[in-house]
């Protein structure tokens, strides 16, 4: 999933990734006519060399509906079989495609290369003090929590399904199913103290700017420059 | 205080944060089983309904944890979940889990015990953003020709049905009430769940 001596020799870090992202959502505002399929190709350089070598969205059909379904709907709106030349029709589809394609890639190499606790800690620094800590328990509790709901709703089936009322049935659910994940909150409480955890000290360091979040930002901003006025 | 601290000073404890943890990872565990049927299931108004199952496991966690933040605590483990889980085009997802949660956190701010009213109001909040979000997401991915597409859906649509008018606002109704409905309805619920699980948690 995470490949950390990947990320240590690009020396990008969670703010790097950030960067790209949020100028993948911008730059394409800034960029008039063809100058806009320059984002895509960004995104991808900027990740490659970052160290990202797949895009999960690029292997998803979905990924794949929503471009086609941007370039349908895009030709059409822009007239494209209604007397429109062609270049003219095709240029709304293609900016949106390129948009939306540069977008879901840096989305991509945002989740893939930005680790669990990255991504807590950017929480933390955020105001949110403890997520780093939820996010474990919570990760290790979804399998938990998976087989508590399986077979308290088959204990239900068990004993003739919801009936007659079935709001009723599933509120006590519900209920149950919340009780006994939560009662469980105890173990873990004295589990993490037993280990000498305390929410008060053990907050998670914000990251920092890496050379290489400073080396992309500076990079992207640069370039950007370029392509507006040089274009 | 940490800078910027959510909670206004006060910290959670760990059981505090075991909760958020647990009702965050249900949250998840809704949006990933449940969604996924749902969605293969093409049931209207699907998100509207999961926002108001995550919502009302987020708002048990108010009852639970009388804290300001816990709200935007639980939505902000779910995110971090569905950032961390398999599958693609994730942005949209994550960006709905976090607004929702937050828009029910800033209703419940003013309270440290809020009542059975601000719950509802906080769900009506959270689920009503279901409405205004596909076309946030869709801006966000597809950009500023997006507006020239709904221009061209909407023209293409009158001229194909001349009593659009009428149909339009039956349909704005339903788009706003449905969710507006569901949402009340699990403020109201969580309150009640809360109440009881918290009775159940203290023998």
């Amino acid at each position: 999933m995470r490949a950390p001596s990947a990320r240590r020799r690009g020396g990008v870090g969670v703010y790097g990734y950030a960067c790209l992202l949020v100028w993948a959502l911008v730059a394409p505002a800034l960029l008039q006519g063809p100058r806009i399929y320059w984002v895509p190709g960004t995104v991808i350089a900027a990740s490659w060399l970052a160290g990202a070598r797949s895009w999960r969205s690029l292997a998803d059909r979905r990924t794949w509906l929503l471009l086609l379904g941007l370039a349908l709907v895009g030709a059409a709106a822009g007239g494209w079989g209604s007397g429109q030349p062609l270049q003219s029709a095709l240029e709304l589809p293609l900016r949106m495609v390129a948009r939306a394609l540069a977008v879901l890639l840096a989305a991509d190499t945002f989740a893939a290369r930005v680790s669990a606790s990255e991504l807590a800690a950017l929480g933390e620094g955020a105001g949110l003090a403890g997520l780093g800590f939820s996010l474990g328990v919570a990760i290790n509790t979804l399998p938990v929590l998976q087989r508590t709901a399986r077979s308290t709703w088959m204990a239900l089936r068990l004993r003739g399904g919801p009936g007659r009322r079935p709001w009723r049935a599933c509120s006590r659910l519900a209920l149950t199913i919340l009780a006994l994940s939560l009662g469980r909150a105890q173990e873990i409480v004295e589990a993490a103290e037993a280990r000498a955890f305390s929410p008060g000290r053990a907050s998670l360091k914000g990251p920092t700017w890496k050379s290489g979040d400073l080396g992309l930002a500076l990079g992207l901003v640069l370039w950007t420059a370029a392509l507006v006025l040089v274009g | 205080m940490a800078a910027g601290d959510v909670t206004g000073g006060a910290r959670f404890s760990t059981r505090d944060l075991v909760y958020i943890a647990i009702l965050g990872a249900a949250w998840g565990l809704v949006e990933t089983s449940l969604g996924t049927y749902l969605h293969a299931l093409r049931v209207p108004f699907r998100g509207a309904i999961l926002t108001a199952l995550g919502l009302l496991l987020a708002l048990c966690g108010r009852v639970l944890i009388p804290r300001r933040g816990t709200v935007l605590m639980v939505g902000a483990v779910t995110a971090a979940l569905r950032l961390l889980s398999v599958g693609a085009v994730l942005l949209s997802p994550l960006l709905a889990i976090l607004v929702e949660s937050l828009l029910a956190e800033l209703v419940l701010w003013p309270w440290t015990r809020p009542g059975r009213a601000a719950f509802a109001l906080a769900g009506a909040a959270g689920t009503l953003w279901t409405v205004a979000h596909p076309f946030v997401a869709q801006g966000l991915v597809a950009g500023s020709g997006v507006i020239a597409v709904y221009g061209w859906l909407i023209e293409s649509t009158a001229r194909v049905l001349p009593l659009l008018g009428g149909v339009v606002w039956l349909l704005v109704v339903c788009a706003v009430g449905i969710p507006l409905a569901l949402g009340i309805a699990a403020g109201l619920l969580a309150h009640d769940l809360g109440t009881r699980l918290q009775e159940r948690l203290a023998h």
